[in-house]
């Protein structure tokens, strides 16, 4: 880890170049992904004038994906305070947003997800996870420095209730996304054995109780452990038929086969029109980012920005790693979007909110980085 | 820098606050570690999918309904001229609950299917509380990209095979037909289902007996003399007696088998060998052969065909009047009804029915034929019975069963059943023994005499040494037989010298033209196609036509 960091031009400045460029260009190359696939993906109903036009949904992703960009651009430059206040906003709002949608929205493909705000519609469940990893970061660092102080009963308990908004939707495959995070945030803040066991109970305890709760989660992991449902056949179909160069682009055929093939299935779309080459790349970039975000957390030197980078990046590696192994049949069936390449507002944004923070947080300051053993 | 003061509670040294993060670091490493073992697993999972060429594994597929396509082999003639394959096509489904609007909808197909209704379509794409329905079976790849450009919501297509006769019309009442399932419902089509499935499981192709060239030339000579004489239909066999192998069937009008609903109920009949026809003096040889097989007569014996004969009371009379008594050979050469029927009574109810059961008058075909028809042939056994049969009235059979028994006189007295599957060279065909090689040998001649002197003349091909019988039936009407309705046939084997196929053709009520001379009868409309259907297929056959020897040199014609 020789890079800017730590050169003259850089140190002790706030502002410039002081971002990790490698994870500017890997997000950004995930994005240029999106949107290519955003042209192969989206319904072939949208080739109806009414609808309009051909690229109607492609529009939009790209309208989405500069938003995107904005948010990205705007946060990367807060201050850590400012990170954890705008997280904390958002926070608040993501909860009053998940409220009036299971209050007033209406249910969308089994589930009252998603918030009508006149053309568009959001999903606040996406803003709610990085708003919440951050919060969690805040609580535990201040437990870290501060003994007496209740970071963990805090996070629990706000994992707990947006768990139970989350569950009330239902949306169980988030509920055990956050659950995973917090786990792992808990654990970077150092457990005690003792804690750490318990977590591991509720680990255990948590899948069986969704699965004797929830209907549709027994059918989803029932039809895992047995045949793959229909989607999931469809998609392991079209990743064989892309084979190691795919179908070509346009070429082909889950995009008509399945109805959200262009959010929840993107994976296979990439897949069967690009190849193994593709797919491939794919999960490099998420390696690449994986590797960026933890290789600045681990030298971060303040526990809050050490534990936000770190439990944000591993949201968003983790939706990746879910969303793939639904696509490839290595985990039961669950709408998850693969981060900055799906089509999809909320999804987009809360992604962009993500790298915006994690940028932010390891931006090269005074201060900020422990000295590499090599450089000093 | 200021806010970022307030977390930090003291100005420590970097070194400080390193060892404060200093567990962190190594949880981090063992997150990424955690998160890069992930994704090496979905990239490992990534590769095999794609290098496996199927993705569900053996037992998913089986789980899995098999797509409902039947696949029915390929159909071709002996020389490997395909007859019938499947080709696929696309069926256009809707999802109601996906479609848009039902209206915008039919109304847009109708503009790629005018044939389709928009009431009906309409009906269709409500139907609320079905998941799929049908709209139009049969679209071509160029007409489902049509469909597609339409960009319309909940229209889909399921993939289907297609029963597809490239030749059209021709040899099409032999194959028969399948419906839109593949589910064969005529034809060698149906008569050969269980094989034509089986053989498409494996791939291969089922080989049929026919030659395309053949059928060709007898379907074209068929529908000229059909025209020409304005008969009703028509029908014709050409069969390789030695190995049974039917060569060319054809029933006309023509059937185009692609279309079989576009046409009438007259049309799909197969009138080889669903139809049923007295067939008159075709079968008079068969009542000279018996009764010398019993040395019952001797091919120098002359009949009395002046004297008016009756039989039970009723008077049976010959088409023209003779003035001298008729040799046995002249019997058959200018079909006499009186001689035959003088020679049956000989013969008797009971060999008559034992000969005729061994020629396979008595019962249906074996032709891989579903339509083969059984006979009409009540057996009364009174003497008027026996003595109309003598001359081929009183039983009905389709002209595959008078082509089969014909087979006798190319196989030295033995019958072979006939086939619509080619047989392989070493494979000998069943014979079923009916006469003796010598009472053969000297019906060759007496037929080669009833074309060279007798009422067959216009079937004589030079070179081709025809022998044959004509047969002119007059068919059962409202009062008796009908003078001015009648089947008109002609049975040939050839060549003489070496007997090996057999010709066998009628035409349905064909009327008194003047190309004809005149006449209705088997000798001035059937035989002139069975002679133009020899000459033209002996090059085909590999016959050698041997032009010098004319009419004259016929063995038996100086019998006459």
């Amino acid at each position: 880890m020789t890079d800017i960091p730590f050169s003259p031009a850089t140190f002790g400045t706030t502002r410039g170049a002081a971002f990790d460029r490698p994870l500017i260009v890997t997000t950004l190359v995930l994005i240029a992904v999106g949107l290519v696939l955003s042209l192969a993906a989206t319904p072939t109903i949208t080739q109806r004038l009414d609808a309009g036009g051909a690229f109607a949904l492609s529009i939009r992703h790209a309208l989405f994906a500069a938003a995107g960009l904005g948010v990205i651009g705007a946060v990367a430059f807060f201050t850590p305070l400012m990170v954890r206040r705008s997280a904390f906003i958002v926070l608040i709002g993501a909860f009053v947003l998940t409220l009036m949608a299971l209050a007033f929205a209406p249910e969308r493909n089994g589930a009252a997800r998603w918030l009508d705000m006149g053309p568009i519609s959001i999903q606040p469940s996406e803003f709610l996870k990085p708003a919440l990893v951050v919060f969690w970061a805040w609580m535990l660092a201040e437990q870290m420095r501060r003994p007496g102080f209740p970071g963990r009963t805090l996070s629990a308990a706000t994992f707990a209730l947006a768990a139970a908004l989350l569950l009330m939707q239902p949306d169980v495959g988030q509920s055990a996304l956050l659950f995973a995070i917090m786990a792992v945030m808990l654990t970077l803040s150092g457990l005690s054995a003792r804690m750490l066991a318990a977590l591991a109970g509720v680990t255990m305890i948590g899948p069986l109780a969704a699965y004797w709760t929830f209907p549709h989660v027994r059918a989803r992991i029932d039809a895992f452990l047995g045949e793959p449902g229909y989607q999931v056949s469809r998609a392991l179909e079209a990743i064989a038929a892309g084979g190691l160069f795919g179908r070509g682009p346009g070429e082909g055929v889950i995009k008509r086969q399945l109805p959200d093939a262009h959010a929840d299935f993107v994976y296979a779309v990439a897949a069967e029109e690009f190849g193994l080459l593709a797919s491939i790349g794919l999960i490099a970039l998420y390696v690449a980012f994986a590797w960026r975000g933890l290789s600045r957390a681990s030298r971060l030197i303040d526990p809050f920005s050490q534990l936000a980078t770190a439990g944000l990046t591993a949201l968003i590696c983790a939706q990746a790693a879910v969303h793939i192994a639904v696509n490839t049949s290595l985990a039961p069936a669950k709408g998850m979007t693969l981060p900055f390449v799906s089509y999809g507002g909320s999804s987009m944004l809360g992604a962009a909110l993500s790298v915006g923070f994690i940028l932010a947080l390891t931006r090269t300051r005074p201060g900020a980085y422990l000295y590499p053993e090599r450089a000093s | 820098m200021k806010p970022h003061a307030r977390v930090e509670p003291n100005a420590e040294s970097a070194e400080g606050r390193a060892v404060e993060a200093a567990p962190a670091r190594g949880a981090i490493r063992m997150l990424a570690l955690c998160l890069f073992a992930a994704f090496l697993l979905l990239g490992g999972r990534a590769v095999q999918l794609a290098l496996r060429e199927d993705p569900l594994g053996a037992s998913a597929a089986a789980a899995q309904p098999a797509p409902d396509i039947v696949i029915r082999a390929d159909l071709t003639d002996r020389n490997g001229a395909l007859l019938a394959t499947d080709i696929s096509g696309y069926a256009l489904t809707a999802q109601p609950a996906r479609v848009w609007n039902p209206r915008e909808t039919a109304q847009r197909l109708r503009t790629l299917f005018p044939d389709l209704e928009e009431a009906a379509l309409l009906r269709r794409l409500t139907e609320r509380n079905r998941a799929l329905v049908y709209l139009r079976r049969g679209l071509t790849p160029p007409q489902r990209a049509a469909v597609l450009d339409l960009g319309l919501a909940g229209i889909g297509f399921e993939e289907e095979e297609r029963r597809v006769y490239p030749n059209g019309a021709l040899a099409g009442h032999v194959l028969g037909f399948a419906d839109r399932d593949l589910n064969a419902l005529a034809g060698v089509e149906r008569g050969l289902d269980a094989r034509i499935r089986a053989a498409g499981e494996t791939g291969a192709r089922v080989r049929l007996s026919l030659d395309v060239r053949v059928q060709h030339a007898v379907e074209q000579e068929l529908a000229r003399a059909g025209r020409a004489t304005r008969a009703k239909g028509g029908a014709a066999v050409v069969l390789d007696a030695r190995t049974g192998e039917t060569l060319a069937l054809a029933s006309w009008p023509a059937l185009d088998p692609n279309f079989p609903g576009a046409a009438s109920d007259a049309v799909r009949l197969n009138r080889a060998a669903a139809a049923r026809f007295e067939m008159g003096s075709t079968i008079k040889p068969f009542t000279v052969a018996i009764a010398l097989e019993e040395r019952l007569t001797r091919p120098r014996e002359r009949f009395d065909v002046v004297t008016p004969y009756a039989v039970s009371g009723r008077p049976i009379r010959d088409l023209h009047p003779f003035d001298a008594p008729l040799s046995l050979a002249e019997v058959l050469a200018e079909s006499s009804n009186v001689g035959a029927a003088q020679i049956a009574l000989r013969i008797g109810a009971a060999r008559q029915r034992d000969y005729f059961a061994r020629l396979g008058l008595l019962r249906a075909s074996p032709i891989e034929l579903p339509e083969s028809a059984a006979p009409i042939a009540p057996m009364r056994g009174d003497p008027l019975s026996v003595a109309v049969l003598g001359y081929g009235h009183g039983m009905a059979n389709s002209l595959i069963s008078v082509a089969e028994a014909y087979t006798v006189f190319a196989n030295d007295g033995a019958r072979v059943a006939p086939t619509l599957l080619a047989r392989d060279p070493g494979d000998a065909a069943p014979r079923t023994p009916v006469f003796s090689p010598e009472t053969t040998h000297v019906l060759i001649g007496m037929l080669r005499g009833a074309v060279t002197h007798g009422t067959g003349e216009h079937a004589d091909v030079p070179g081709l040494e025809i022998a044959g019988k004509t047969g002119s039936a007059e068919k059962p009407g409202a009062a008796g037989y009908d003078p001015d309705r009648m089947l008109s046939s002609f049975a040939a084997v050839f060549p003489a010298s070496n007997p090996r196929y057999v010709i066998v053709l009628a035409l349905d009520e064909p009327a008194r033209t003047e190309a004809a001379g005149g006449q209705a009868t088997g000798g001035a409309t059937a035989a002139p196609p069975v002679g133009r259907i020899a000459a033209r297929i002996a090059p085909l056959l590999g016959l050698r036509v041997e032009p010098r020897r004319s009419a004259q040199d016929a063995p038996g014609g100086d019998d006459l």
